[in-house]
């Protein structure tokens, strides 16, 4: 038994669907809306204490931590192999997704907060705390504090934007070195940072494109035309559908 | 051949001393003392640009990043196993091994930085540091000016306290179930917080009384008690290493 809670195919809710999709492993899957705040639900909490997607149930193991839950699926389930065999390989890989997870995914995902930031009504702060009380990991309250109160901090968002590009010239150097990121296979570093970074063609044309990141473009058409990356954006019921076709439409894809 | 570039054997570096020391691992150590900023030089900044350690060499590979290290190890060198055997035990270590590198480490460091080890240094290291931070990537170097200027906010401070508090009840948690953090056996998933418990006592005690953590006091005695971890602890070179703290992972940036 496979059930796997997420929202959209995208970021860390995405990891396991994609994952599973290039694996061609069936999964239940229960869609869990953001949009409505479902994860901070009581019946979601009594499933994943941290209030965070994705979760993945394989017969009766609950996974709350999605790359490490990755690395378990990927020893679990049939289908083709994800991760590297040689040792340093799998460390360069490990590399690449503790990158991604602590530094460059999060300050991608400061954008998104920031935006859904300026959709929010003003409310009042007593308000807002009723809203976060709840949030079980501080630092989320806080990033929920700050959403609601509209006051992403500008020079934090200058500062991620500087990581997000100086970050363009990491990927671009490791795919120098090898057509994926963890080395020559597709693995589960790939899966992380795809899953992310999808559409940066499309939003950061002016960094991100044929001339000035040409193996990044490259990779991107790669991992676009992976069957498994349709068929786990194919789940998606929200935006993510029309970024990843216009997308696919400014790579030729 | 293996060297490992390491400093005292606390947080971080501790974690590939003790894992090559269960795994009787020969090595060759080099140390770098954080205390005279060697982690600043050039020679160091050429093997890990950040200037962090620990820093694994293998055969000329460069390898970094302590719980990955600890991975490493483990699967270039798979006898006396140090993971379980179980996929489910597995899912915990590499579960504990990130948790500590996110919610854990940054905030002991900072607390610890804060607390002990900024006011223990005399004025004309924290001067010679400036110096050095230049040669560091602008996230590292910004890091460090805030920990030298000490201009944590009140509400970082008690964020940091916050999750610490959080951690711990998770731990006690933990090893209600089972005496041992991936399940019934040791692993690499104690190594890491076993370290991060022995500085968690200097910095925040109060998360650690009889009351409120018997579980995990009793653990720590065990792990305390491995040959493995003594003869570890016993490589300190200054007294009471457990007390000195140098800037550690940044806390998490957006939750
Ligand atoms: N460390 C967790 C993080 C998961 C996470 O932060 N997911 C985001 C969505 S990408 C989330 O649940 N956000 C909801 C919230 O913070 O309220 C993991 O890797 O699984
Ligand atoms: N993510 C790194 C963290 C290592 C780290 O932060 N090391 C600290 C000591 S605890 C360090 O070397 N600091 C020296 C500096 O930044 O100058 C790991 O897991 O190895």
């Amino acid at each position: 038994m496979l059930e796997v809670y997420t929202w959209e195919p995208n970021a860390n809710s995405g990891k396991p669907l994609l994952m599973l999709k290039e694996k061609g492993v069936a999964f239940t899957h229960h869609y869990i809306d953001m949009g409505k705040r479902e994860q901070h639900s009581p019946a979601y909490l009594a499933l994943n204490p941290g209030g965070t997607v994705p979760t993945v149930i394989h017969d009766g193991q609950v996974l709350t931590e999605s790359s490490p839950a990755l690395e378990y699926l990927d020893a679990a389930l049939e289908g083709p192999e994800l991760r590297p065999r040689d040792p340093y390989l799998r460390w360069r890989m490990r590399r690449w997704i503790r990158f991604l997870d602590h530094e460059y995914c999060p300050a991608l995902a400061m954008f998104g907060g920031a935006g859904a930031s300026e959709r929010m009504p003003a409310q009042e702060a007593a308000e807002i705390e009723r809203q976060v009380r709840d949030i079980p990991i501080p630092e989320r309250r806080r990033v929920w504090r700050l959403i609601l109160a509209k006051q992403v901090p500008q020079g934090e968002l200058a500062e991620s934007s500087r990581r997000i590009a100086a970050g363009l010239e990491r990927f671009e150097r490791a795919l120098a070195e090898y057509p994926y990121l963890g080395g020559p296979e597709y693995s589960l570093a790939d899966i992380v940072a795809f899953i992310t970074v999808y559409a940066m063609p499309l939003t950061r044309p002016q960094e991100v494109n044929d001339r000035k990141t040409p193996r990044y473009m490259d990779w991107f058409r790669r991992c676009h035309a992976r069957p498994g990356t349709r068929a786990a954006f194919a789940l998606g019921r929200g935006w993510v559908g029309e970024r990843v076709a216009a997308t696919r439409k400014l790579l030729g894809v | 051949m293996l060297e490992l570039y390491h400093w005292e054997p606390t947080l971080d570096s501790g974690e590939p001393l003790i894992c090559l020391q269960e795994k009787q691992l020969p090595f060759a150590s080099r140390y770098v003392s954080l205390l005279r900023l060697e982690q600043h030089r050039e020679e160091f900044l050429r093997l890990n640009p950040t200037g962090q350690v620990p820093v694994l060499v293998h055969d000329g590979r460069v390898i970094s990043e302590a719980g990955l290290v600890m991975l490493y190890l483990e699967e270039a060198f798979p006898h006396r196993p140090l993971l379980p055997k179980s996929l489910a035990g597995q899912y915990q270590a590499h579960f504990w091994i990130k948790y500590v590198e996110e919610r854990i480490a940054p905030y002991v460091t900072l607390l610890g930085w804060h607390g002990f080890t900024r006011g223990a240094l005399p004025r004309e290291r924290l001067e010679e540091a400036r110096g050095g931070i230049g040669r560091l990537p602008r996230e590292r170097r910004e890091l460090w000016q805030k920990a030298l200027d000490d201009t944590y906010s009140e509400e970082e401070l008690a964020l940091a306290r916050e999750s610490l508090a959080v951690a711990t009840g998770r731990l006690e948690r933990a090893l209600e179930r089972a005496p041992w953090l991936a399940g019934e056996s040791y692993s690499l998933a104690d190594i890491a917080l076993l370290l991060a418990v022995r500085a968690l006592r200097v910095v925040q005690p109060d998360l650690l009384s009889a009351e409120g953590a018997p579980r995990t006091l009793e653990w720590l005695a065990r792990l305390e008690e491995r040959p493995a971890v003594r003869e570890t602890l016993a490589l300190a070179r200054v007294p009471a290493p457990e007390r000195l703290f140098a800037p550690g992972p940044e806390p998490a940036r957006w939750g």
